[in-house]
């Protein structure tokens, strides 16, 4: 069995400039956002995005200025709006983008997976997602299904060069686990060049074993290992911690503001010098409040409880 | 939202309440439906907690067969993990539609056309946009491929435009025919329902038209608040409005706070 | 129902002057240290300890002041020594001890459980415990003449115990690993007055439904619960976090000397404010390290 454990460090030092990365995590659930500010910690820059709803990651990157074109299908703060910094940069002109439906972009994920070059799908037949177009090539191309006539669009592979994906827990060689909804983490995963997976926590693999049903992630699929508990935060991850809303609204009302925004990065992710003085400066008081329920999956004082 | 609160309408009932109740009575028991963020979310816990008790919730995070306590901010909340009887991942959600299993869906968007055409993309030129929108997510392929489409909007001249700018979400395109050509699956669009009104799409043209007022608004006030010709149904009659129970359901049990039903009368 | 949720403050209010305090865990394991320190905070005095099998927990409560007497079978700090406020305590100060064996620690406890004055039992006879501890006496059996030393029950006024989980209506749960209703906490919360219990986490009502075989003092036994995670630090938590050996090693240091021990509590006790900035400063790094699962179970 592998040893793929690594420093959060060494694994973005790995990571070059221009990279294409797709990256795990929904709305405002286990999305890997100490890796990525590390990543604005290193400087990488010129970077591509290869999305589904990855938003927490976009409007970081963006906001931070490092990321030059997206490929992606929605990027929009659940409760709270559209993303303020990734909708500067595209109406800026800075951030080049293509839209898709989730259901076409990850059809080009799972074609990639699936390791053939493209796959038919029915959806964005007929609209400007098909006819207004963005940087990419080939984007889908109309098809009459050879069979019936049946017209389809094509839509080809994608491959991004790099999947960092948050997981709940792995063992030493790369088996990874996630508890509740698993979004698009497997086609991601199966689709890119190379795994990156971060973790709550990294287990024993007899812990794996005795709930394979959990395991998302085998460990052939994964290349590296980054043990970052909390390392969704502020995103919530189930089964571990709520997400820290009142950090998302403060981190909301900041990217209204270029400027407090650039004072939200100094503060938050240039200022601490890693993941540790990251989570010491938000303090372990919040971060225990957001504490799971064994018995709901998410914290307590968010659920109703039946009366 | 309390500025909407009562203007119109009896008993204090708010036009978001108005909304969620009529967008309710469009799921029919043991359906399955695709559920959006906000008052689509309001609309299928009321019909849940009344006439349609089997309707099987879908998410495109990948959250099937939802049975949550209490609203959630979004599609991907946890708490709609609690309770369901299947958690999976957005490729298998999706598939769903693709694959013909999804009776209903319902979506929001900035810009609406005559044709139940939707925008949630960007607003100007796509390169330059004036204001970039979040875009698709599963908008299209909500549109594209559930059985039968629910828009729900705010009524505005802004919003109910001739043509979208961005044609993100298929309604009928240009007209009759147009979503066969592309091959598109399910009817399409077959109601819109806004803060003032309910709309349908005439079977010839596949354009949209006035179906049912709410109470205390006019055809008029309507048709002002339009940003195309609205075509008129035959007869125009009144939204049924909320029954005493759903309002009670509404206020009490599902969105206790008045976060997108407005407040309290 | 009423819901019995309190804060570290609060909680330890209960406690006079003056009180018998029976205190949970074992040597280094489960000792109610969020709570042992508010007690310092409180600068409680002359309070009569007592416990089966004890470490840190009462050694940290003599050095602070706090006590009286204590009544126990063991107090030590496991691998580094001798506990050495309870020594110079004992050897200077005249503390007043009363000795039990681990089984006499928890027969008195049991008695009280059981509505008994006393509880017969064998393991102290012919040792110098039955001369020095009260407590104790020989008896006959009435049927077969027989010898017993019969143990007197004991009936603190408040026991302090660290658990796992509790709902908010006090029913308190301890992880299924070994630990049952017979464990030595329940017999000491069960035989006191007022029971405080802290918890690693207060759970929903759900989770008490769902296992609700892991509850081991229903609410009737309970007086408080107070949410305190990583409340038995730097004692291990059985399955969920480890001996943090640093910070123990660091107090037997300071425990040297009344001087050092006084800057020690300084410190870590009475200079902080609260539980949460006591954490703070150990430091969540460490305090991930020592944690064996975070999944919530």
């Amino acid at each position: 069995m592998a040893d793929k454990v690594r420093s959060l460090q060494e694994v973005v030092a790995s990571i070059p400039d221009g990279a294409n990365l797709t990256f795990g995590g929904f709305a405002a659930y286990f999305t890997p956002l100490a890796l990525v500010r590390e990543l604005i910690r290193q400087g990488k820059r010129e970077l591509e995005m290869t999305s589904v709803a990855e938003c927490w990651v976009a409007d970081y990157l963006a906001g931070a200025g490092r990321i030059r074109r997206v490929r992606f299908s929605n990027f929009m703060f659940e409760g709270l709006g559209r993303c303020q910094n990734f909708a500067r940069g595209v109406e800026r002109g800075e951030i080049e983008v293509e839209d898709y439906s989730h259901f076409a972009i990850t059809s080009r994920l799972v074609a990639a997976g699936l390791g053939v070059p493209f796959l038919p799908i029915k959806p964005m037949a007929g609209t400007d997602l098909m006819r207004t177009r963005g940087f990419e090539a080939e984007k889908a191309r109309p098809f009459a299904c050879p069979f019936t006539g049946e017209p389809v669009l094509l839509v080809p592979a994608a491959r991004p060069d790099v999947a960092v994906l948050h997981v709940a827990r792995a063992d030493r060689d790369g088996n990874s686990q996630l508890f509740g909804y698993t979004a698009v983490v497997e086609e991601q995963a199966r689709a890119a060049q190379r795994v990156i997976v971060t973790t709550e926590e990294v287990v024993e693999d007899t812990v794996i074993r005795a709930q394979p049903e959990l395991t998302v992630l085998p460990s052939f699929l994964v290349d590296a290992v980054v043990e970052v508990p909390f390392g969704a935060h502020p995103t919530g991850m189930y089964r571990y911690y709520d997400p820290h809303f009142e950090f998302m609204r403060d981190y909301y009302a900041a990217s209204r503001d270029p400027a407090a925004f650039r004072a939200h990065l100094e503060e938050w992710v240039l200022g601490p010098a890693d993941h540790w003085a990251y989570l010491r400066k938000v303090g372990l008081r919040r971060l225990l409040a957001l504490r799971s329920d064994p018995g709901l999956g998410i914290a307590r004082m968010h659920a109703r409880t039946a009366t | 939202m309390s500025a909407n609160r009562g203007e119109g309408a009896p008993n204090g009932v708010t036009r978001q309440e108005i909304m969620a109740v009529a967008a309710a009575r469009e799921i029919r028991n043991g359906e399955v439906a695709f559920i959006g963020t906000g008052l689509p979310m309001v609309a299928a816990y009321l019909a849940k907690a009344t006439h349609a008790p089997d309707t099987v919730l879908v998410f495109e995070s990948g959250i099937v067969g939802a049975k949550p306590k209490e609203l959630a901010t979004g599609v991907g909340d946890l708490r709609l993990l609690v309770g369901c009887v299947k958690s999976t991942g957005l490729y298998y959600a999706l598939s769903l539609l693709q694959g013909g299993f999804i009776d209903i869906g319902f979506l929001g968007a900035a810009e609406v056309d005559q044709y139940g055409n939707l925008n949630s993309t960007s607003i100007g030129d796509y390169q330059r946009p004036t204001v970039r929108l979040p875009g698709s997510g599963g908008a299209n392929d909500i549109g594209s491929l559930a059985q039968r489409l629910v828009i729900m909007v705010p009524h505005e001249p802004r919003r109910l435009v001739p043509r979208v700018q961005y044609l993100t979400t298929p309604g009928f395109l240009d007209g009759p025919g147009a979503r066969e050509r592309a091959g598109l699956r399910g009817e399409g669009p077959t109601r819109v329902i806004t803060d003032l009104a309910v709309l349908d799409f005439d079977p010839a043209s596949k354009r949209m038209r006035l179906a049912t007022v709410h109470p205390g608004v006019t055809v008029e006030a309507v048709e002002a608040r339009t940003g195309f010709a609205l075509l008129r149904a035959p007869t125009i009659g009144e939204t049924p409005p909320p029954s005493a129970e759903e309002v009670r359901l509404l206020r009490e049990r599902i969105d206790p706070e008045g976060i997108y039903i407005g407040q309290k009368a | 129902m009423r819901e019995k949720i309190m804060g570290l403050r609060e909680a330890v209010a209960l406690i006079k002057d003056g009180d018998t305090v029976a205190i949970g865990g074992h040597t280094l394991r489960r000792h109610p240290m969020a709570l042992i320190h508010e007690i310092i905070r409180q600068g409680r005095r002359d309070l009569q300890l007592q416990g089966w099998n004890n470490g840190i927990d009462m050694d940290m409560l003599i050095g602070a002041g706090c006590a009286a007497s204590v009544e126990t079978s063991y107090i030590g700090i496991s691998a580094f020594g001798l506990a050495l406020n309870f020594r110079r305590a004992c050897e200077r100060d005249g503390l007043k001890v009363i000795e039990h064996s681990e089984t006499t620690g928890l027969d008195m406890f049991r008695a009280t459980v059981m509505g008994m004055s006393f509880f017969p039992t064998k393991t102290p006879l012919g040792s110098d415990l039955m001369r020095v501890n009260e407590h104790l006496t020989e008896i006959a059996c009435p049927f077969t003449g027989e010898p017993f030393a019969a143990v007197r029950a004991a009936r603190p006024d408040v026991a302090i115990i660290h658990a796992h989980t509790a709902d908010r209506y006090g029913n308190v749960q301890l992880d299924a690993q070994r630990w049952n209703d017979q464990s030595a906490d329940v017999l000491i919360a069960k035989a006191a007055r007022t029971t405080v219990a802290s918890v690693e986490q207060i759970v929903s009502d759900e989770e008490v439904y769902r296992n609700s075989a892991l509850t081991v003092l229903p609410r009737k036994f309970v007086a408080a619960v107070v949410e305190a995670p990583y409340g038995a630090h730097p004692c291990a938590c059985d399955a969920r976090y480890d001996y943090d050996l640093e910070e123990t090693g660091k107090y037997y240091e300071a425990s040297k000397s009344k001087g050092s021990f006084k800057a020690y509590l300084d410190t870590r006790v009475r200079g902080v404010a609260d539980h949460m900035e006591y954490l703070e400063r150990i430091g969540i790094e460490r305090l991930m390290r020592l944690t064996r699962t975070r999944v919530a179970r």
